[in-house]
């Protein structure tokens, strides 16, 4: 099967280039550095347009598309789910349950909290309003955010994409090579709901290090959103000129902690179930996917049986929805992590291996040793660490101070305050109830940071103006 | 069976290949060391292997190499081990070891494969060593191979070119220089960044060599992660050149500290040839079974010369067999970069620190 993807405006007509996963072949628009710099003029032209819509009238928009997609007969839809497991390897029973719970967090309420959450009074987007300290304000958006999409999780794009389109930014898409499909896919639902607006996006590709096509993306753009690996963000870093905002989201490490008394025997199989839920979603691929648990130790069973509930829920998983198949590297590489692990567990009763059967599909590794924060070849492969308390627990994230993001807590009411405030202070960025890790909140402030008032910049009428301004009206008394 | 009934049976058969079989003798060796290496006992355990229910040699558990890094794999009491070879592994900063009771089929499987494809009539040759002595590194298992080569196999006039922490260049040109003048064919064997830093010193210097007749060329370990990355064939273009040797003189030897054979390949083609007591096998990482045959997957080498510790090792190399060879297609990416050209690296590092 062959599809053109992308989304290029109707004034040039670039040639494509072909990338083949198995059986289909998507062709991808590769323009010259000419047609970019068209592209790009055409995008700021349709940006005026964009400016003068009402933030309301944009978030309807999404939420129409939004409301297609959640359609499960939606011909757009059904082509994803077709077609992403070929394209991303991820089962496709895993895809079509995240694809709906996924995008429900995109619906009209949750576009408005994310836009409230940053913005008190949403108008500021749309017109100047009064500040109650005096004077006007106005909130403008880029004029062009280049966002540089990843693909290790399918749909991930839409974060950025929908940021951009709330602040009224036109949009220069370069897609990942891994998984360049939604983005496009929903790009074309867009102009099937208003033609105008599809026409402020371009989504294209070019291979990461292009010089001449980066330069003019980058020093054309306001802004830069790129998602990637410490080396492609270094890359990208190197080429944004200092006076576009670069919002850098490199990889990331998450984890989890399990107090003690979510232990308890009628309740410790559901902790284990969620706990293997979040370390097996996206095979461990997302940035907010555990590589480790921090499991209390003296609850009702011992830490090491957890490990062991941990491995047949993990098994469980597994059955329902199988891991990708993996390249020679990623399977060599959890061959040779457990192998340590097991013959260090030959000579120790402070590690134990758990392993799947006669395939790499997934690793539970209980390891007592430990006294770093241990990173996991990922593709579903987690460790298990004992600890007293949550006060333990600083010591491991000491030196990935800079890369924590996500924590998936099991806590009760009575212990849960105690234990976001250490993770707080240890610079976790997002703590969510165990089992919920690949779901964040629409307004989360990913990385820490706000995603829509970070974009944008104000411009403040002071109050000056309203008052001195009287003095020289014509029609004054 | 007793340790020196099946040394003795190894020794035989490495020997001549027609006094025994490959897979009763693997069998064998598989049944001494599931009985006398505790470790590898419980890795078969964990594999739900007895040697009661195997019956070719390919159903033997191979261990992965990086399994030695964790655990002493040894048949014998350590203690009781003449010596251990050490890889270099200074990206970890663990290393891994492999013990010998004694080097007596070490030995012989260096020399007998050595003979084969280094030495073919000569008895003795003019030899010269890229690579410190034993003196230096006494626990490099390359630095063993060469010392035994240059030991059994170099005649009086052989050097060794790195001395107390630093190469000798000037000596090189000099041995160089001295067997144009007489006409008598030398060996050159080492790592292979150490010749690429001596064809870098050759531009330099702007040298040019037209080695006498019957010379050769042994490279060994490759380049891959260091600050000059080549090809195999690059490397022997490169070296052919310069020196003014026939392209199918310059051999490349693959070994690895894990085991107790080499590798070479003659043809320059890439296929590294074992020894008639090795069998190379290519599994699936993804489920540990054997590929069909002329697929790519990892490499596991079955060695019987390696009875002091275990015969199978799991590399974390990619490549695809054939009867009695292999082709080496590279390592696994993001595995930690292996071996011999480290240590020379390791060596120079330390040698311009000195300086």
């Amino acid at each position: 099967m062959e599809l053109k993807i992308g989304f290029v405006p109707s004034i040039i007509s670039p040639s494509y280039e072909e990338r083949t996963f198995d059986s289909l072949s998507l062709l991808v628009p590769k323009l010259t550095s000419e047609e970019l710099k068209q592209v790009i003029l055409h995008l700021k032209h349709q940006q005026r347009k964009l400016q003068a819509r009402k933030t309301n009238d944009i978030i309807d928009i999404l939420d129409q598309a939004i409301q297609l997609w959640l359609d499960s007969n939606y011909h757009y839809r059904k082509l994803a789910e077709e077609l992403l497991p070929i394209v991303t390897g991820y089962d496709s029973e895993m895809i079509r349950v995240f694809l709906y719970s996924y995008l429900r967090s995109f619906r009209k309420e949750k576009l408005q909290r994310m836009v409230e959450v940053d913005f008190p009074n949403p108008l500021v987007l749309d017109d100047f309003r009064p500040r109650s300290s005096g004077g006007l304000t106005r909130a403008y958006g880029p004029e062009l955010i280049t966002h540089v999409f990843s693909g290790n999780v399918p749909a991930l794009p839409l974060w950025s994409l929908v940021s951009g389109l709330l602040v009224k930014s036109s949009t220069l898409g370069k897609l990942s090579s891994s998984e360049p499909l939604f983005p496009s896919l929903f790009v074309e639902t867009l102009r099937e709901i208003d033609r105008d607006l599809a026409e402020s996006i371009a989504i294209i590709w070019w291979k990461g290090g292009e010089e001449e096509l980066e330069r003019i993306a980058y020093s054309s753009s306001e802004a830069v959103i790129a998602y990637g690996s410490e080396k492609s963000i270094n890359s990208i870093r190197k080429k944004v000129p200092p006076h576009v905002n670069l919002y850098a989201h490199g990889h990331k490490l998450s984890a989890g902690f399990i107090a003690k008394d979510c232990l308890q025997r009628v309740l410790v199989t559901e902790t284990a179930r969620r706990a293997a839920k979040d370390a097996s979603q996206f095979d461990q691929q997302a940035c907010l996917s555990p590589h480790v648990f921090f499991v209390e130790e003296k609850g009702n069973v011992t830490v090491r049986e957890f490990a062991s509930l941990l491995a047949q829920e993990m098994n469980n998983y597994e059955v329902k929805m199988p891991r990708a198949r993996l390249s020679e590297q990623e399977n060599q590489a959890i061959i040779q992590a457990r192998s340590t692990f097991q013959f260090q567990a030959f000579q120790t009763n402070k590690i134990a291996l758990l392993e799947s059967e006669k395939s790499t599909s997934w690793t539970v590794v209980y390891d007592k040793k430990t006294t770093s924060f241990p990173i996991s070849p990922l593709n579903r492969f987690v460790y298990v660490i004992p600890v007293m308390s949550i006060d333990d627990v600083p010591s491991y994230l000491h030196e990935v101070r800079g890369l924590l993001q996500t924590f998936g807590v099991a806590c009760t009411p009575n212990n849960f305050r105690s234990i976001i405030e250490v993770l707080g202070q240890c610079g976790v960025s997002r703590v969510t109830f165990l089992g919920r890790m690949g779901e964040p909140e629409p307004g989360w402030h990913h990385d820490g940071r706000p995603h829509l008032a970070d974009l944008v910049r104000w411009v403040d009428v002071e109050a000056s103006v309203e008052i001195e301004m009287d003095a020289y009206d014509p029609n004054r008394m | 069976m007793h340790y020196e009934d099946i040394k003795q049976r190894i020794l035989t058969f490495i020997e001549n290949e027609k006094r025994d079989s490959f897979n009763a003798l693997a069998l064998q060796v598989f049944a001494y060391q599931y009985e006398n290496n505790r470790i590898y006992r419980k890795f078969c355990r964990s594999r739900k292997v007895h040697p009661s229910m195997v019956q070719s040699y390919q159903q033997i558990p191979p261990v992965p190499v990086g399994a030695f890094k964790e655990a002493d794999i040894a048949c014998t009491p350590i203690d009781d081990a003449e010596t251990y070879f050490q890889t270099s592994g200074t990206t970890s900063g663990k290393q891994g070891r492999n013990f010998h009771r004694d080097l007596e089929v070490w030995t012989a499987s260096m020399k007998s494969h050595f003979e084969e494809n280094i030495m073919k009539d000569n008895c003795r040759v003019k030899m010269a060593i890229l690579f410190p002595h034993p003196k230096e590194m006494p626990h490099s298992s390359l630095s063993q191979y060469l010392y035994t080569a240059i030991r059994d196999y170099g005649s009086e006039e052989s050097v060794y070119i790195a001395n107390n922490g630093a190469y000798d260049f000037e000596k090189l040109v000099s041995f160089l220089v001295e067997s144009e003048r007489t006409s008598t064919p030398v060996l050159l064997l080492g790592a292979t960044f150490s010749f690429i830093h001596f064809v870098e010193y050759m531009k330099d210097k702007n040298l040019q060599f037209q080695l006498p007749k019957g010379s050769r060329l042994m490279d060994t370990g490759g380049s891959k992660g260091r600050a000059i990355e080549m090809s195999s064939s690059q490397f022997k273009q490169m070296v052919a050149e310069a020196l003014n040797l026939p392209l199918e003189d310059c051999v490349n030897m693959y070994g690895m500290t894990e085991l107790s054979s080499q590798f070479y390949d003659q043809k320059g083609t890439g296929q590294q040839k074992a020894p008639h007591w090795v069998r190379t096998v290519v599994i699936n990482p993804e489920n540990g079974l054997c590929v069909q045959d002329g697929e790519r997957g990892i490499l596991v080498h079955y060695d019987l010369a390696n009875f002091h510790s275990v015969l199978g090792v799991m590399t974390e190399d990619l490549g695809i067999a054939e009867k009695d060879a292999f082709f080496l297609l590279g390592r696994s990416e993001g595995a930690e970069a292996k071996g011999c050209s480290l240590a020379v690296e390791q060596f120079r590092h330390g040698v311009s620190k000195w300086n």
